[in-house]
């Protein structure tokens, strides 16, 4: 038995949110930034629950994953402005569709490198879509492909881990003199690498309850309409992909107003931490033991493959190696860290296109994961 | 059967936090400043469950008003720093107290002068928190005297009525000759700066969200409840489990004041636990029962309002007590801490702001146990 109650709601609440804050708390520190907190988060629940602090099973933990988790995803979608993203992403939109075709094909080679089993085919759906978009699509396609629980918190641990390291290889490749004489980068030659480094520094949203409330508000909306229509079709394990779609719809009619809402985005990142910890305290690391080091490598093999074959392509078709790097961290890393990888080089032009494929890749990501995942299985 | 079944969480999230908007919308706009946000939110919600939109009673709303509500108190109270209060609040900390006695006296009158059957004494404490602390001493103190969502919708909505004719009235006080001639004050005769003193109030504007505030101060509150509720229950006195989370918030808002001092946006979030409260008692509510009594309750209010001015004058003409000051303790005690700062700063009084603002929060520590105090006395 656990030192707290299954229903002892309050308490396991504190456990939720003390959790998270400890994850926000790491991500403002300069090592947190180099390991990621949602690692943290995790990592510390799991803590928590295999020394019996916590339990492993409780109504809290549903709550968070079946009705926020949903939530979040409007939330972290609403400034996905397309007509924005495509007139702003320029060149380096080409090389991140590349960059997507060699996340699922590295996905799909993966499998045949490392023997994952019966999951095999979630396990590519959701990795794919982790390396297209963000965290928010693996989740959102863990959901959809309903995979086991225990599996899933061992399988983001395995994704933030490598995450962090094809982000420093994203670091490193442009020193490599050896590329850059193979792959030339007038970009490259061009930086000021002295110039703005913190540029895209987070200059904090405010706090306005209209607008909080609002976007949950509207969140509420989508999530209801997705729900109850999946349920009608008897289709309800995609309903996180309706919630995908309208959010994006709606995103997209009113860009304007969007566009100056405030907060909406760190509230849903609130959820995805509140999910992480559920996630954490609710893994029984024991039985996973075993899985977690062929994920880790199915993982690493993925990023590897996903780098050669890029890498390959650039060569073929003459990208600028800037650009190639660019459009592949926002499909591997996501917007921000590309930002900041951009700016910390002094590739000022990349900065935006580096941004706006990433959110692109928030949008598609859910659709080609849960698509892979129907193909292969 | 309503048109939303009871138990489809997400319409009725939908619904809660389309109305929680519309309150805080409203808030926004001159129309909602003059009646207040609360009220609309009341009384859409109200319309909206007894024409059978939402349903009266739901899994949900037992969620929001059982786990959400307790968590407010301590969001709402962590800038409670009672050294800062008593340091910087001054003379017109005395005043206060007087008024704040004030308050209490009105409501035991009134309770023996009106009829006001059962929920009489309830109601007396109930008041006597919301006119010396703010809304949420009304919230905690319904909760520890166990008010029905009927009983709290129309106890609220007629004390919103009746609070904004208060403020009314302290708006118009330094104006009417007969008792500026009786009770002179010292500060009067500054410039007076033009506008109207409810649009300036806007607080909230400069707050930041930042995540790690957030996530801790929420962190915090749930592991206050957490403590309260089992002291509470340990001790066999369950219902007061509010007084335990209100001593204990205060407790941790004076052993860190400096990292609560620092904290951003725990009161904006406790805000929005509260106006979610809100259109949980409105939907909960029975119009039929509402009409019914919202009336008494709105002459009792104005009952305890019309002896708290008079007390707190008669006894500034007594004591020589600025009027001002009186004016600014009243405030403090009636309308709560931001509103009194706007009544202070548009009339010029630039000193008995930050004293205005620090007897409102004063307010806020003592009124719960005061209320509760009233009601078991009363039974």
């Amino acid at each position: 038995m656990a030192i707290i109650a299954e229903n002892d709601i309050l308490t396991l609440c504190a456990t939720l949110f003390g959790l998270a804050w400890f994850g926000f708390w790491t991500d403002s520190h300069p090592f947190g930034r180099k390991t990621s907190g949602a690692l943290w988060v995790i990592l510390g629940g799991v803590l928590l629950s295999n020394f019996h602090v916590t339990p492993f099973n409780a109504v809290v933990y549903g709550f968070v994953m079946e009705y926020m988790v949903p939530l979040a995803i409007p939330l972290l979608l609403f400034k996905a402005d397309l007509r924005k993203i495509f007139r702003e992403s320029g060149a380096v939109m080409v090389t991140f569709l590349v960059a997507s075709c060699g996340t699922v094909a590295a996905a799909i080679l993966g499998l045949y490198l490392i023997d994952l089993g019966e999951a095999g085919p979630e396990v590519a759906g959701v990795f794919a879509s982790g390396y297209i978009g963000g965290t928010m699509n693996f989740v959102a396609v863990a959901q959809a492909v309903d995979m086991d629980l225990g599996l899933f918190s061992v399988a983001i641990g395995a994704n933030s881990v490598v995450s962090v390291m094809a982000l420093m290889l994203l670091l490193t490749i442009p020193s490599i003199s050896l590329l850059r004489r193979w792959l030339p980068s007038p970009i490259m030659d061009n930086a000021d690498p002295t110039a703005n480094a913190d540029q895209v520094a987070e200059s904090g949203s405010k706090m306005k309850l209209t607008h909080i409330t609002g976007a949950l508000c509207l969140s509420f909306v989508i999530c209801a309409a997705s729900f109850q229509l999946t349920a009608e079709f008897a289709i309800s394990q995609y309903a996180i992909l309706f919630v995908t779609g309208f959010a994006i719809i709606l995103a997209n009619s009113t860009p304007r107003l969007f566009s100056r809402l405030e907060g909406e985005f760190e509230i849903g990142m609130l959820i995805m931490y509140l999910f992480f910890a559920a996630i954490g305290l609710s893994t029984n690391v024991t039985s996973f033991i075993d899985s977690a080091l062929h994920l880790f490598f199915y993982s690493l093999s993925l990023v590897v493959l996903h780098f050669i074959l890029i890498l390959s392509v650039a060569k073929l078709m003459k990208f600028d190696l800037a650009e190639a790097l660019v459009g592949s961290a926002a499909a591997l890393v996501g917007p921000g860290p590309t930002a900041a990888l951009a700016s910390s080089r002094g590739w000022k032009t990349l900065v935006m296109p580096g941004i706006m494929c990433g959110i692109f890749g928030y949008v598609i990501a859910n659709f080609i994961g849960v698509s892979m995942t129907r193909l292969l299985s | 059967m309503s048109i939303i079944a009871a138990d489809n969480v997400l319409a009725l999230g939908t619904v809660l936090f389309a109305l929680a908007w519309f309150g805080f919308w409203m808030d926004t706009n001159s129309i909602g400043k003059k009646t207040s946000g609360v009220i609309w939110i009341l009384w859409v919600a109200m319309a909206l469950s007894n024409t059978n939109i939402i349903p009266l009673q739901a899994p949900t709303y037992d969620f929001v008003g059982g786990t959400l509500v307790p968590l407010a108190i301590p969001l709402l109270l962590f800038k409670a720093d009672l050294r800062k209060i008593f340091r910087e609040s001054g003379v017109v900390m005395i005043t206060f107290c007087l008024a704040s006695m004030a308050t209490v006296i009105g409501a035991v009158l009134g309770y023996y002068l009106l009829e006001l059957g059962d929920i009489g004494p309830k109601v007396a404490g109930v008041y006597s928190g919301a006119w010396i602390g703010g809304m949420v001493n009304f919230l905690a103190v319904s909760q520890a005297v166990e008010m029905t969502p009927d009983e709290f919708s129309v106890a609220l909505s007629a004390s919103a009525v009746v609070s904004i004719l208060a403020l009314m009235m302290l708006l118009a006080i330094p104006s009417v000759r007969w008792i500026t001639n009786r009770i002179p004050s010292a500060l009067f005769g500054d410039e007076i700066v033009e506008g109207d003193p409810l649009l300036s109030t806007g607080e909230s504007g400069e707050i930041r969200l930042k995540l790690a505030h957030v996530c801790g101060a929420l962190a915090i509150s749930f592991a206050i409840c957490a403590l309260a509720q089992l002291i509470a229950q340990t001790l066999n006195m369950g219902h007061y489990s509010i007084l335990f989370i209100t001593i204990l918030t205060i407790l941790v808002a004076n052993l860190f004041p400096t990292m609560m001092a620092n904290l951003e946006g725990d009161f904006e979030l406790g805000m929005l636990i509260m106006y979610l409260f809100f259109v949980v008692a409105g939907a909960s509510t029975d119009a039929t029962s509402f009409l019914g009594s919202a009336l008494h309750l709105f002459f009792y209010g104005m009952c305890i309002i019309f002896i708290h001015l008079a007390l707190v004058l008669t006894v500034a003409r007594l004591f020589k007590v600025d009027l001002a000051e009186a004016i600014v303790a009243s405030g403090a005690a009636l309308v709560g801490p931001a509103v009194t700062a706007a009544i202070a700063t548009s009339r010029g009084w630039k000193d008995l702001v930050t004293p205005a603002i620090m007897c409102g929060i004063f307010g806020y520590v003592i009124a719960t146990f005061i209320g509760v105090t009233v009601t078991k006395m009363l039974t």
